[in-house]
């Protein structure tokens, strides 16, 4: 893995960041305003029964924006390299397929953490409530694993269009929508009909969720939460080893069946 | 001669479709090889599998010795590619592209040599325009300038030509030359272009269905086209040179007033001059359509096509 290239890859991704307000908006602007909403969704509910369960709504809004934000930048930067056709270009240089996604999953990581920063000021400063509360080591513990499981995710996402084509590119903006009822972010998973409830059980994301609504309720890290950590932590490790084998087996059919270059065209 | 390329007995199966067929060449140093065929011949699957973003189904490529497929990085650190249809970022500066692609490549002092690049293909003042305003013509010499910032001793250009008009393809073709000249630079040249390819090319290599019919020289290649055409203008007394034409079973054609039109074989052509002289013709001029790489392309996908319908 050479530094210089997956420098290149930074370089390319601020460069198109800097001079697309699609992008801006949607990593920036429908975040925040969703985090905002939500914000006066809560504020209005905690008047009326359970203070707990309306505050986590807001928070929860905010931690949804480090696995969406992560996914989103992972697939979406290489469309924009296939609508430009440059695809072909840049695969023609000496950068790899690590390097190229490592630099993503370097902005991922930059993008959620600076919209996850600014919602968080936001929900202290109009709201009243602090990240911070949280336990430390919950917060680091749900954002790494939020993060790992937007990276994953993204990875197969882009794989599919690289494989298939971008026919299918909805996927990577419209992947959030589908998986995001389904693993009970706002909501408990209990509230789920039994079958969906199966589905939500192997997904990462709803543990994190979980535990999440858990700790604001308890005020702390108990050991409900605790385990539903190490439950999702596991399952999210699982998913990104799944994830990166499928994601290489995804890239290797693209360039057998020339899908890869044809992209490009 | 040292090879900078060679691929050996290259196949590339797209299910039951043998889009690439057993061909193997070399590109030796300092050489510009075409590469041509009809459409769907073979030649852009060839480059894809060259910059390896299309897998092979067997065979072999190296570059500078080195089997591509365990040394890819260090393959295409050495060489480069352009195409008409490959484009770069749109919405960002001439200048942030190239620079994108100068760290792509490790390029030492690379604003020093990325103003010297633009300079040479004389797009410099465009350096801060955005890529997607340019014109098609500006926009190949910012690909080519890209294509040079690794000072690459091999170019893949598919095509590069392809969407300029003649006089911008003309100029850009001079640059290519002479940049070639001053750096020893091999190229694998893919083009429709056949007075370019005749220009530009030490040799060629025509694809049919995926298969290598002929490699050689244009020159060569042209040779190969037996017919050569002949055009007499004369001002009177056709009559002896009509019978002597009939006699002698020579094809011609007398589509306009004092004028003929002769198909024959280009070594004959001499010998038909002289004996028509003596028929007494008078003749105001004489011209001779030598047989091109062009006669020679439409002879063999002619040939290949009447082979595919019998």
């Amino acid at each position: 893995m050479a530094l210089h290239r997956i420098r290149a890859v930074l370089l390319q991704e601020f460069f198109m960041m800097r001079r697309s307000l699609e992008t801006f908006i949607d990593i920036f602007v429908y975040p925040i305003m969703n985090i905002i909403v939500f914000g006066f969704i809560s504020k209005y509910l905690i008047g009326s029964t359970n203070k707990g369960a309306f505050l986590s709504l807001i928070v929860a809004m905010l931690f949804w924006q480090i696995f969406s934000t992560t996914q989103y930048t992972v697939s979406v930067a290489t469309l924009w390299n296939m609508w430009a056709h440059n695809l072909t270009n840049l695969f023609a240089s000496p950068v790899t397929l690590v390097e190229y996604f490592v630099a993503h999953a370097i902005t991922g990581l930059f993008k959620a953490l600076m919209v996850f920063f600014i919602g968080s000021l936001i929900a202290y400063l109009q709201f009243g409530y602090s990240v911070i509360q949280l336990p430390l080591p919950f917060l680091l513990i749900i954002i790494i694993n939020l993060y790992v499981t937007g990276v994953s995710i993204g990875l197969v996402l882009i794989g599919f269009i690289f494989a298939y084509g971008t026919r299918i590119q909805a996927l990577t903006w419209g992947f959030v929508s589908i998986i995001q009822p389904l693993a009970a972010v706002f909501y408990p998973l209990a509230t789920l009909p039994e079958p969906f409830q199966s589905v939500a059980r192997i997904l990462p994301l709803t543990y994190m969720f979980e535990a999440l609504r858990q700790t604001i309720k308890d005020g702390a890290l108990l050991p409900t939460s605790q385990q539903l950590l190490i439950h999702g932590s596991i399952i999210t490790l699982i998913y990104a080893l799944l994830c990166l084998f499928y994601f290489k087996y995804l890239i290797d059919s693209s360039h057998k069946s020339g899908q890869f270059a044809k992209n490009d065209l | 001669m040292q090879s900078l390329l060679s691929v050996d007995h290259l196949v590339k199966d797209f299910g039951n479709f043998r889009a690439v067929d057993t061909i193997s060449f070399e590109i030796p140093k300092g050489s510009i090889i075409g590469l041509l065929g009809k459409n769907g011949a073979g030649k852009t699957t060839t480059i894809r599998m060259l910059l390896g973003v299309t897998t092979a189904t067997s065979g072999t490529i190296h570059y500078f010795g080195k089997n591509f497929a365990t040394h890819r990085e260090a393959s295409l650190q050495r060489i480069n590619y352009i195409s008409s249809y490959n484009t770069l970022l749109g919405r960002t500066t001439v200048w942030e592209n190239l620079q994108i692609y100068a760290h792509l490549y490790n390029t030492q002092d690379h604003k020093r040599k990325i103003s010297e690049l633009l300079s040479y293909f004389e797009v410099e003042d465009i350096k801060n325009s955005i890529y997607e305003d340019l014109s098609s013509g500006q926009k190949t010499r910012v690909n080519l300038v890209k294509s040079l910032l690794n000072d690459p001793e091999l170019i893949l250009m598919d095509e590069p030509t392809a969407a300029l008009d003649p006089d911008i393809a003309d100029k850009t073709l001079s640059l290519i030359e002479n940049w070639k000249k001053q750096k020893n630079l091999s190229i694998l040249y893919t083009s429709h272009n056949m007075q370019e390819v005749t220009r530009i090319c030490d040799e060629v290599i025509f694809l049919s269905n995926g298969a290598i019919v002929e490699h050689d020289t244009p020159r060569n290649l042209a040779k190969k086209v037996t017919k050569a055409e002949l055009i007499l203008s004369y001002q009177k007394d056709p009559q002896a040179t009509f019978e002597y034409l009939h006699e002698r079973n020579i094809i011609f054609k007398h589509t306009l007033p004092n004028q003929i039109i002769i198909q024959t074989k280009e070594e004959d052509i001499p010998r038909i001059i002289f004996d028509i002289s003596k028929t007494g013709l008078w003749m105001n001029d004489i011209t001779i359509n030598k047989p091109t790489l062009e006669d020679f392309f439409l002879q063999i996908t002619r040939e290949k096509n009447n082979h595919g319908t019998s």
